[in-house]
């Protein structure tokens, strides 16, 4: 059919020296204008199937089975005609700038291709103008922020008039302002350019809305392939480990609903049916229940000491810098989880930090309860690691702070961390393996402080809900855990209080659910949906709760 | 930083001021010349940088011109007109001269280099010579966006060290290790990244066959029209430095220099930054009185 834009056929593909094939069996075809989300834990093969269409960045290995792009194997095209007509937009923003400045970075691509002057300064200019770039083209790229980077990504892909876009987890590693932003630029494309769109991604939530097919992986096979709500039928009568990915409006719904809500708007409209067609839920009950103390509410005043505690911090990076802390204050207390949040530029990480004694303060202190240990974890867990293999790293501070072989192991398995591993390169662990190893080695120095810097970036759903349980128990052991965090459902899950940091000052400090309910915009997806029509949550399993109890 | 209407015309031409400016301020010894020369340097980067920028560059030029002077004065030892001795050693009007002249150039080259960053801006540069070496330039761009991108990287694997071990560090062997192996680490993640890289670069078409070169600027007759003008008076002034330093000694005693008017065309091409803009503010101020 003339239609068809992509067909994979049987599709088929093993890494040299790998046990299983890491895609069995794929087929999809793909109509033009389609808008489709593939998805699937960590390592199931969405990378791997989506660097398979592109020639340029296919992986070494065996094949079997068909790819057939507009009529043609993708291999078999013109080099130039497959970098312009198939656009790839991959995971982190900054590996992706080659040049310098905006308007040279999205000419890259112009220039490889030979295109005549002209021609180039139309294109350059009407995708800017598309995009909303045109008041920051001159500037560099170093100086924009993640998400103007994304943009920047997405435009020197357009900009080579692509009939199909493929883009692997593009928005992990934005904060979810930016990343909503992002994936509208994305669904406009899609709408108003007609270009198809193929995306992996763990972030169902913002995805599905716009979405009109969904390929699910499997540890490389289609466990599903079809409309976006046979997808959520599928995945909420089976129970599959994408589960905790989706939506939060869909994960009340039993499979047998007639529609899944995706949306927060549709999910209010559900949740308010769902209590109107219920005689025995009500205002009454609401108002009720609200006025009840609730099973969660927590005392923001705790009567433990801090162990650590910032004075009114004023901090910049030089001389000649503004302020970026203009006097912040925070206290951190054993066996609590404390998130501070806040946008781009805020003073978050650089408050984490001044707390790790890192950033010198020009004003205020930062006080400490004795001799403590204090671990940070930065954003890119690479930075920790600098031996030959993860053993020599987990090694290197055991006479510092004494612990030994057997103390490694049990670490390791307290963080599920293969015995395997220990022999191979830090860098060659995967992604949310990564992370686990770098807490590794923190965990093994045994702080009293932990301080971690977006810890849930990058990370699939499965492996977030790991890392709050673990969060959880170190509290309970009598940690205190510092998190900075722009993802505010991650926030919501793990923290006990919450601090909400605005141009260099913390202004609130209190529960978890006082923040999120108090908050009507800046606050998680959970207490959007519950906002007004049931008793505020924060929590999923909060809000599957009250739901059930009032039913 | 307010931009100049002379930053507006073509790179070619902005560069080739700059050079002609900095080569006639080497060229030339002579008293008068290099005050010429280190007087419209700092006239038009007051113009084009304001008067803080070159504040801050005169608070370290004007001590070092003094230094040179003594310096040469002092240790010299030639020049006949002697105008006090310190210690046994003459110190002689024309060696005090020689120093100042020598100090006041080295102000007056480092001024311009001033200038000319005011005026070439990374792109201007790099669009020039990337015509001349295309792989060259693009080499030099990626360098200048990499290199700030490695020292992040590197302060944050120092940070992330100094955050836990913070004061308990080792002795001066520990730390030489420590170090070592954190330069690898920062090697292993740039070598990670910049795979990934070259990906995205692949992707985009790199190497798919011959590249052509998107450009920020083109000549226009403007241009043409002021590097006639800016050609002819390099060309007068050329022979007018030539003049006045080949007829110039500063030993065994200063001649009697040229007539005043002979500088007159060196110090007005070298002003050319502020002529452009007057002459196009005068002719906006004609028009609109016309109108």
């Amino acid at each position: 059919m003339m239609d068809d834009i992509l067909e994979l056929r049987g599709l088929r593909f093993s890494y040299p020296d790998a046990s299983r094939p890491a895609l069995d069996g794929i087929d999809l075809r793909l109509r033009a204008g389609d808008f489709c989300v593939v998805c699937g834990a960590s390592g199931s093969g969405k990378s791997t199937l989506l660097r398979l269409i592109k020639p340029q960045l296919s992986p070494v290995g065996e094949r079997q089975g068909s790819i057939t792009f507009r009529g043609t194997d993708p291999a078999a095209m013109d080099a130039r005609e497959s970098a312009a007509a198939l656009g790839f937009v991959m995971q982190r923003p900054q590996d992706q700038l080659v040049m310098d400045s905006v308007w040279h970075e999205v000419a890259f691509g112009l220039e490889n291709l030979g295109l005549d002057q002209e021609d180039m300064h139309r294109r350059v200019a009407e995708t800017a103008h598309y995009l909303g770039m045109s008041p920051w083209v001159t500037q560099r790229v170093a100086t924009l922020s993640g998400g103007q980077q994304r943009i920047v990504n997405l435009a020197s892909v357009l900009v080579m008039r692509p009939k199909l876009l493929l883009l692997d987890e593009p928005i992990s590693m934005l904060d979810p302002i930016a990343a909503a932003d992002f994936i509208a630029l994305l669904a406009r494309v899609n709408q108003e350019l007609g270009i198809t769109v193929l995306v992996a991604e763990h972030r169902l939530d913002l995805l599905l809305p716009h979405a009109n097919r969904v390929l699910l992986l499997q540890e490389g096979k289609a466990a599903y392939s079809g409309d976006v709500q046979g997808f959520l039928r599928r995945c909420l009568s089976e129970g599959s480990r994408v589960d905790a990915a989706l939506p939060p409006a869909a994960r009340l719904c039993s499979g047998d609903e007639p529609s899944i809500p995706v949306t927060i708007a549709q999910g209010r409209n559900w949740l308010a049916s769902k209590l109107v067609s219920d005689p025995g839920a009500g205002e009454g009950v609401f108002a009720e229940r609200s006025s009840s103390e609730g099973p969660f509410a927590e005392s923001t005043a705790s009567a433990s000491e801090p162990l650590i505690e910032a004075r009114e911090l004023w901090f910049r990076y030089g001389a000649q810098e503004p302020f970026v802390l203009r006097g912040a204050s925070f206290a951190a207390r054993a066996g609590k989880v404390h998130a501070i949040v806040g946008g781009n530029g805020s003073g978050k990480s650089t408050l984490l930090f001044a707390l790790a004694g890192v950033n010198k303060p020009q004003r205020g202190s930062v006080r400490r309860v004795g001799k403590l240990h204090v671990a940070a974890l930065a954003q890119d867990p690479r930075v920790l690691f600098v031996c030959d293999t993860l053993r020599d790293d987990l090694r290197e501070w055991s006479d510092r702070f004494a612990y030994d072989d057997s103390d490694i192991a049990r670490v390791m398995q307290r963080l599920d961390l293969p015995e395997s591993l220990l022999d191979s390169h830090p860098f060659d662990l995967a992604g949310g393996e990564l992370q686990r190893a770098a807490l590794a080695k923190l965990l093994l120095a045994k702080p009293q402080v932990l301080l971690l810097d977006e810890p849930s970036k990058g990370l699939d759903a499965q492996a977030k809900g790991d890392l709050v349980g673990l969060l959880h128990e170190l509290a309970q052991e009598g940690s205190a855990v510092v998190l900075v965090s722009h993802d505010l459902d991650f926030v919501a899950e793990a923290a006990d209080t919450v601090s909400m940091i605005f141009d260099g000052v913390v202004d609130t400090t209190g529960s978890v659910r006082d923040f999120f309910v108090g908050n009507l915009f800046y606050t998680c997806a959970v207490g959007r949906l519950s906002q007004g029509i049931i008793e505020p949550c924060v929590t999923f399993e909060q809000l599957r709760e009250r739901l059930e109890a009032v039913r | 930083m307010p931009t100049r209407l002379f930053a507006s015309h073509h790179p070619a031409l902005r560069f080739a001021f700059c050079a002609i400016a900095l080569l006639m301020c080497f060229c030339s010894l002579q008293p008068v010349c290099v005050a010429v020369s280190l007087l419209a340097a700092a006239c038009n980067l007051a113009f084009l940088s304001g008067w803080r920028k070159l504040g801050r560059q005169l608070i370290w030029l004007l001590p070092i011109a003094f230094l040179a002077m003594a310096a040469n004065g002092l240790f010299a030892g030639l020049g006949a007109t002697t105008l006090f001795t310190v210690g046994g050693m003459q110190v002689t009007l024309e060696a005090c001269a020689f120093g100042l002249s020598a100090g006041c150039m080295l102000g007056a080259v480092i001024l311009w280099f001033s200038c000319y960053q005011a005026l070439m801006d990374r792109d201007a540069f790099l669009y020039l010579f990337g015509n001349i070496l295309p792989l060259g330039s693009l080499v030099l761009t990626m360098v200048i966006r990499l290199m700030p991108q490695l020292l992040d990287k590197g302060r944050d694997i120092a940070a992330a060290q100094e955050a836990l071990l913070g004061s308990q560090r080792g002795g001066l062997r520990e730390r030489t290790r420590q170090a070592g192996r954190m330069a690898g680490t920062l090697m292993s993640i740039s070598m990670e990244d910049s795979i990934a890289m070259a990906d995205a670069m692949r992707a985009r078409g790199w190497g798919s066959g011959e590249r052509s070169s998107y450009s920020r600027y083109h000549w226009s007759r403007g241009d043409s029209v002021l590097a006639l003008i800016l050609g002819i008076a390099a060309l007068i002034c050329g022979f007018l430095v030539f003049v006045a330093s080949s007829q110039f000694e500063f030993y065994p005693v200063l001649p009697v220099l040229l007539p005043w008017w002979g500088y007159v065309p060196y110090l007005l091409f070298l002003l050319s930054p502020l002529w452009v803009e007057l002459a196009a503010r005068v002719r906006t101020g004609v028009e609109r009185s016309r109108a």
